[in-house]
């Protein structure tokens, strides 16, 4: 079963007193076990689509679902609940909780999963990303390749069904965000772990197993690597 | 219990502005102790000075006796009642005879209180601990008077000195008699300190011929007791308690208590916009953590809640100084006192002592320091639930 489905999908934002039309009729399956790259240049309907996928909006017509389950007409705290327990998420800024350490960070995505929270799993979480050693240190005390290993771990200790990341390389430099990158792969390998990013930057694009190219808010090509 | 760990890190982020914002709730809280045991401290200092020097818990009149603070008359006096001698067996009591003399020392003359009193009963009703003597109270062996300091400043007598007492008697005939001044008073009270003068019992009926006290006072074991012993012994004799005596400065004393909380509840208000000035900043730098605890599946409640608890701690936090710094001032002038300096040399009427205690109350305290965390909550409340409110996927980008 694929773990995330759109069907006709559309998203339109108000922009002053006209609507922006961000997609318009979205067709995508993500099946379990996927690498999959939103390709696509500035304002093409990747990161709306990222947020529908990741639960973080909803659409104007057309359905999601995860899992199977429907996810139009939850309410903003049923999504919540899907967040937590299924969907794991990774910013271009990083967005770590600059007031906890690496591993205490870590640990909150696991709290807010319902997941029985251990220490011995975060930590695991760390040296699974090469950071088992700083996980006490806060995010201003970590570069920023540092800091998005310790998202990917947070984002990844919950094993969720799902993580979305935007444009995760896009704030470091080429060298770290190949290694980032590399990191990405090799858990998606190993873990079973599915991965839908967004990115324009074709050296990510070239990594990912399937790219779906947008061009104002319409899937306008899928190719399978 | 997480959340709150979580809050008390995120109000440690900027601590000058957290602490700027708090200081408004330590004085809320502090002026609000301080205020309130100011207040009941006055209360009490009303009501002590009334109780000791003035009247007793209870103080009973003649039949028509006009009770006038300002005049003590003897025209009406009647004798005590063998009836209610009985009655007030089971008390401890005083007679006492007020009247109006003038005291004169050569060309001097001042209009006086003349208090005639029982020596064997009255220290018991009315204790003389905290008086400073220069020289002797009248007894039976000792005849004589003990005039208040102030009085004795202004005709510069001194212990030895002669003095005449000028009155009326009960029938209305004019009456003088030399007495050798024993004792100077000084009570802290500017009643007793500025216009009393005190006499045996014995001479004072031998000035006045009044055929009975126009005092009776009792003292009781207990202030609680006062209303029920009043209301027993109330009759034709009537029976006042202390707080109706006093119930003038009291009730100023009630516009005063009101005036104070109003100007409480104006710094506690400002300290409120602070707080909530604080948090909705707070609210707006942190958009894309909030985003981003919403992303991770924060529900909305609890990012309320951590909103909330930041208030909360920082209303705690600011009123357990400010009860720390009003407890230790009230406690300080509870010990110490606070001196009225002004009320004797203002000629003042007013029964009261001129030191002031403040009444320490912990319940004040405890009632203080809630009320500023409660206000310190309530004024996170709308900006927490603009954080409720933000739309996660803007909120994720710092939108």
């Amino acid at each position: 079963m694929a773990i995330c489905e759109l069907s006709g999908v559309s998203r339109r934002y108000p922009l002053g007193e006209t609507w922006v039309q961000a997609l318009t009729d979205v067709d995508l399956v993500v099946e379990p076990g996927e690498f999959l790259a939103l390709a696509g240049p500035s304002g093409s309907g990747k990161t709306t689509l990222l947020n529908l996928l990741g639960c973080l909006d909803q659409p104007d017509g057309g359905s999601v679902s995860l899992d199977g389950q429907p996810m139009s007409g939850l309410s903003s705290a049923e999504l919540s609940r899907v967040r937590a327990a299924r969907i794991g998420f990774i910013f271009q800024s990083f967005n770590l909780i600059p007031v906890l350490t690496a591993l205490e960070n870590v640990e909150l995505a696991l709290r807010l999963s319902g997941q029985p929270s251990g220490l011995d799993r975060c930590q695991a979480a760390l040296d699974d990303v090469g950071l088992g050693d700083l996980g006490d240190r806060r995010p201003s005390q970590l570069s920023g390749g540092q800091q998005q290993r310790v998202a990917i771990a947070r984002a990844l200790v919950k094993r969720p069904a799902l993580v979305i990341a935007d444009e995760p390389t896009a704030n470091l430099d080429s060298a770290t965000g190949e290694g980032v990158l590399d990191l990405m792969r090799g858990l998606n390998e190993t873990q079973g772990a599915t991965f839908v990013f967004s990115t324009h930057d074709p050296m990510v694009i070239e990594r990912a197993r399937r790219v779906v190219r947008l061009r104002d808010g319409r899937v306008v090509g899928i190719e399978q690597r | 219990m997480w959340l709150v760990g979580l809050a008390a890190r995120n109000l440690r982020r900027n601590l000058r502005r957290t602490a700027i914002t708090g200081v408004a709730v330590v004085a809320g809280v502090a002026l609000l102790i301080l205020g309130q045991s100011l207040v009941n401290g006055l209360d009490e200092n009303v009501i002590r000075a009334q109780i000791d020097t003035m009247g007793g818990h209870v103080s009973l009149t003649p039949p028509g006796y006009a009770v006038d603070d300002l005049a003590a008359p003897v025209d009406e006096l009647v004798p005590l009642p063998q009836e209610l001698v009985a009655r007030l067996a089971e008390h401890t009591w005083t007679p006492r005879l007020r009247f109006d003399a003038r005291l004169i020392d050569g060309a001097d003359a001042l209009q006086v209180r003349g208090i005639g009193f029982d020596p064997d009963s009255d220290a018991a009703v009315f204790p003389r601990d905290g008086f400073a003597l220069t020289g002797a109270f009248p007894g039976p062996d000792e005849p004589g008077i003990a005039l208040g300091g102030g009085l004795a400043a202004l005709l510069d007598v001194a212990p030895g000195a002669r003095v005449t007492l000028q009155t009326r008697t009960s029938q209305g005939a004019q009456n003088a008699r030399s007495f050798p001044v024993l004792g100077v008073v000084r009570a802290g009270n500017p009643v007793v300190d500025n216009f009393t003068v005190f006499l045996t019992w014995h001479d004072a009926q031998d000035l006045v011929r009044a055929p009975g006290p126009s005092h009776i006072s009792l003292r009781l074991a207990r202030r609680s007791d006062t209303a029920q012993v009043a209301a027993d012994l109330d009759g034709p004799w009537r029976a006042t308690p202390y707080t109706a005596e006093a119930e003038d400065i009291l009730a100023i004393n009630r516009i005063r208590r009101r005036a104070l909380s109003m100007l409480v509840l104006v710094v506690l208000g400002i300290a409120a916009i602070g707080i909530a000035n604080t948090v909705i900043m707070s609210v707006y730098e942190r958009v894309r953590e909030i985003g981003t605890l919403a992303a991770m599946g924060m529900a909305p409640r609890s990012i309320g809640a951590l909103f909330l608890i930041e208030g909360a701690l920082l209303g705690a936090s600011a009123a357990v100084l400010g009860a720390g710094v009003g407890s230790a001032i009230t406690l300080r002038l509870s010990t110490h006192g606070l001196p009225l300096d002004g009320l004797p040399e203002a000629g003042s009427k007013v029964a009261m002592s001129t030191t002031l205690y403040t009444s320490f109350e912990p319940s004040i305290i405890v009632a203080a320091a809630i009320f500023g965390v409660v206000v310190a909550t309530a004024a996170s409340t709308l900006p927490a639930l603009h954080a409720v409110r933000l739309n996660p996927a803007d909120a994720v980008r710092g939108d």
